[in-house]
């Protein structure tokens, strides 16, 4: 036999190998500064329309190439953004004073029709934009000359401005020439950083605006890979090839802790853990069955022990960087003396039997296995019912099927009480059904429609402690951020779960 | 040409029934409405969406409909991504052929001499070494022999990147993750048939003419070892596209694999079905060119 068959196999491998990887390599020259920063993404972004998602990556992402008219400061101020000022001409109207001289990466003028454009492509129902819900309160936009905007709201809306930080002004020009699929792949904005490339699933690569309005960027070069393991960003950041990452688990800290090329800073998010109960369904019908599992778990030994202290608890279900959260409630305090004697007064001496329902992987089980134990120690059996994939606990979540379930919540990253309080318990919010009241009702919608801020502390103060005292969850904490990143940055971590590369530089 | 012919339909006739498959598993696991829209939104809402893809719809409805635009190769647009599922999958499949086809190559070089070691030198203490090796390389989960090999290539020794993909590099670790996984089999079957071939007569006839052990082992045993180990390596295919799901996650390998395991996760319906049954082509196309193969080396095999 003259042609070995291995040697074919071989050969012909080979150079399918050789052809594949020549093809892959990618070779990029960047201009602007030459300091670098490569974050950690968990997973891709679906698109670089910034009106197309709701994904934290994405709007990540967008922040770079895109602004909006306001910002959101690191300690989560109002500043100004494309908007130089606004104000508030009566309940209704609300008048935006624009930045002169901007003009989009493809030298684009940026301008009222531009805002217009945006805010309109958003709120068009054809365009399906998944954030039309966020500026839906909107009425009209109205151009009075080129660098100034007026807009109309359907009815009082105090919290017009919180809505338009995500809210990415667009290039009108740009985005018609193209089309929305080109704009897609293709993203222009006014943003510090400029779009380079997206290789699908593996990063997406974005260099300095050296003529960005607010002074040209430290970073010349950000590059966001993606990397969906904890293990391997975890790898990558601790041989250099990656430089931010978010989200460290607890109990992976301690690998990182203790190393001198990396740094860890722990943020409190706006998310916060619940166990709630259905008040309309026995026993947990009983305020003070519901009192008495707050009694009942030892939430500061949670915190402690499976958090690894990087958590805050939320006593009244507010998170302490909402607007309106009132420090004065102290929490439940731990003590199965109480526990038990409410229960006794409830009719439960004995203890109940109940399952508890979560699907929250990874701290998820921790945390209930915690909450069992100590629940067994009044008596109350319950059983953890695990829901291998969310959509059918969300399913049963909307039907109102779930007596008892662990929730989170991340308030769509609105710093106000509002976006807690309404769409938990106010009758027709999203999970209204499960505990309302008429009082609760009336605090949330007056809180809502009110334009004067003390007033409404003043309202969410009311509302917070009605919840504490009818307890309609076990209250459980708020989380941390744990971000992990290079000793060589100069980096402050957000509070909104961002990561901002204008806001970084690194000393080499 | 008629086992050509046969051959086809056959591919045609598996694609048919694992694209069936798909679709009713993930219809049976949950409502896709209420994942893919955001939690505050209206009843309205979420009627409106379920009308918009089809889902209100009676299940053989959809599924005869999900057929008919099958064929055309129009799997509906990612929930995800707002473009064609297929799209998305063609554009992740060349980095997971890449993967697949160089972690083949690396387990045959791996298995093939080590197999023919172990049976010329049946039970030696090298061949017991070779025996434990094995043993470890199936044993160990694909999982933890890629972190393990990432911690000590990647980060202790700075040898190779730690993950993505983009240079020669980057393509060791990931791809000898998944030799390592596959190549005990193949190692198994070289050794076996090689000790029964070894036994057969002729071989002792070639060894009596006086032909040299090299020659007599590559020219007369391994040739006729050769159509099992084949097969096997065909199979192989499939079992490394399945370990590549895994691979891929661990080092952030931007192919098919990763975006089926996000797809399930985020119930993009439209996209799992893509992903497998462009998967399931490229394994009929794989065991199509093990049975060609076949034919080529031994005539007289018929396709049955």
């Amino acid at each position: 036999m003259k042609k070995s068959w291995l040697s074919v196999v071989w050969i012909a491998l080979l150079a399918v190998a050789i052809g594949l990887s020549g093809c892959s390599q990618s070779s990029s020259s960047g201009t602007g500064g030459s300091k670098e920063l490569v974050v950690a993404f968990d997973s891709d972004v679906p698109t670089m329309d910034p009106h197309m998602h709701n994904e934290p990556n994405a709007i990540t992402t967008n922040w770079h190439i895109f602004d909006s008219l306001l910002f959101l400061s690191r300690d989560l101020k109002i500043e100004p953004g494309l908007a130089e000022s606004y104000e508030q001409k009566d309940e209704l109207t609300w008048i935006f004073k624009l930045r002169k001289g901007v003009t989009f990466h493809n030298g684009e003028e940026f301008n009222a029709d531009a805002v217009k454009f945006s805010l309109e492509r958003v709120l068009n129902e054809k365009q399906k934009s998944p954030q039309r819900g966020n500026i839906s309160a909107i009425a009209a936009v109205n151009v009075i000359d080129p660098y100034t905007v007026e807009i109309k709201t359907k009815e009082p809306y105090n919290l017009l401005p919180h809505r338009l930080f995500y809210l990415s002004i667009v290039p009108p020009k740009y985005v018609q020439e193209v089309g929305d699929q080109e704009f897609a792949q293709k993203p222009v904005g006014t943003g510090p950083y400029k779009f380079v490339e997206w290789v699908k699933g593996d990063k997406i690569v974005l260099e300095a605006n050296e003529n960005y309005f607010k002074g040209a960027p430290k970073i010349g070069k950000v590059t966001f890979r993606i990397i969906p393991e904890v293990a391997t960003q975890i790898a990558e950041l601790q041989s250099g090839g990656v430089d931010v990452i978010r989200m460290v688990p607890p109990d992976m800290l301690a690998q990182i802790e203790g190393n001198a090329t990396i740094k860890v800073a722990s943020t409190p998010l706006l998310r916060v853990y619940y166990m709630a109960f259905d008040t309309k369904k026995k026993p947990f019908d009983d305020v003070r069955v519901r009192q008495a599992m707050n009694h009942a778990v030892d939430i500061d030994k949670i915190i402690g022990k499976v958090l690894g202290g990087k958590a805050v608890r939320t006593p009244a279900g507010v998170n302490p960087t909402h607007f309106g959260f009132d420090e004065s409630i102290k929490p439940y305090e731990y003590s199965p003396e109480k526990a038990k004697a409410l229960l006794k007064e409830a009719g439960y001496a004995d203890g109940f039997e109940t399952e508890l329902h979560y699907f929250t992987p990874g701290i998820g089980q921790q945390i209930t296995d915690a909450v069992i134990s100590d629940l067994s120690k009044v008596g109350i059996k319950a059983k953890a019912k695990f829901y291998p994939e969310s959509s059918s606990f969300v399913e049963k979540q909307r039907a109102g099927d779930l007596p008892f379930r662990l929730g989170h919540w991340g308030s769509y990253s609105v710093y106000d009480a509002d976006a807690i309080l309404q769409p938990m318990f106010d009758s027709q919010g999203v999970y209204g059904k499960y505990f309302h009241t008429p009082e609760l009702d009336k605090l949330i919608g007056e809180a809502r429609s009110s334009v004067d801020q003390e007033k409404r502390k003043a309202l969410y103060s009311q509302a917070q402690q009605l919840l504490y005292k009818e307890a309609p969850w076990i209250f459980l904490f708020s989380p941390m951020d744990n971000q992990a990143y290079n000793a060589k940055l100069q980096f402050q971590p957000r509070a909104d779960e961002r990561i901002y590369a204008y806001e970084i530089d690194r000393t080499e | 040409m008629g086992s050509f012919l046969k051959q086809c339909l056959r591919i045609v006739l598996v694609l048919f029934g694992i694209s069936s498959i798909a679709f009713f598993l993930i219809h049976l696991s949950g409502d896709p409405v209420l994942l893919m829209l955001p939690p505050e939104a209206t009843q309205e809402e979420v009627d409106a969406f379920r009308h918009q893809m089809g889902f209100d719809k009676p299940l053989s409805e959809q599924y005869v409909q999900f057929l008919a635009q099958a064929v055309k190769g129009d799997f509906g647009e990612s929930l995800k991504f707002h473009q064609p599922s297929l799209d998305v999958v063609l554009e992740r499949i060349p980095a997971t052929l890449e993967l697949t086809l160089f972690a083949t190559l690396l387990s045959i070089v791996i298995a093939i001499p080590l197999g023919i070691y172990s049976a010329v030198n049946r039970n030696s203490l090298s061949e017991n070494l070779v025996t434990v090796a094995v043993f470890l390389g199936q044993s160990m989960p694909i999982f933890w022999t890629g972190i393990m090999l990432m911690l000590l290539f990647g980060v202790k020794l700075h040898w190779l990147p730690v993950s993505g993909r983009g240079s020669w590099e980057h393509l060791i670790m990931p791809a000898f993750t998944l030799a390592v996984w596959v190549a005990p089999t193949t190692l198994r079957i070289v050794r076996s048939n090689m000790l029964e071939v070894l036994q057969q007569d002729y071989i002792r006839t070639a060894r009596s003419k006086g032909l040299g052990e090299k020659v007599v082992i590559y020219k007369h045993a391994l040739k006729n070892a050769a159509i099992p180990i084949i097969t096997v390596i065909g199979f192989q295919i499939g079992k490394l596209l399945g370990g590549a799901v895994v691979t891929e996650t661990v080092f952030a390998w931007p192919g098919v694999g990763q975006l089926v395991v996000k797809a399930i996760y985020t119930a993009d319906y439209p996209l799992v079905q893509a992903c497998v049954v462009v998967l399931a082509l490229i394994v009929a196309a794989m065991n199509f060119g093990v049975d060609s193969m076949y034919r080529y080396l031994n005539p007289k095999i018929k396709s049955g």
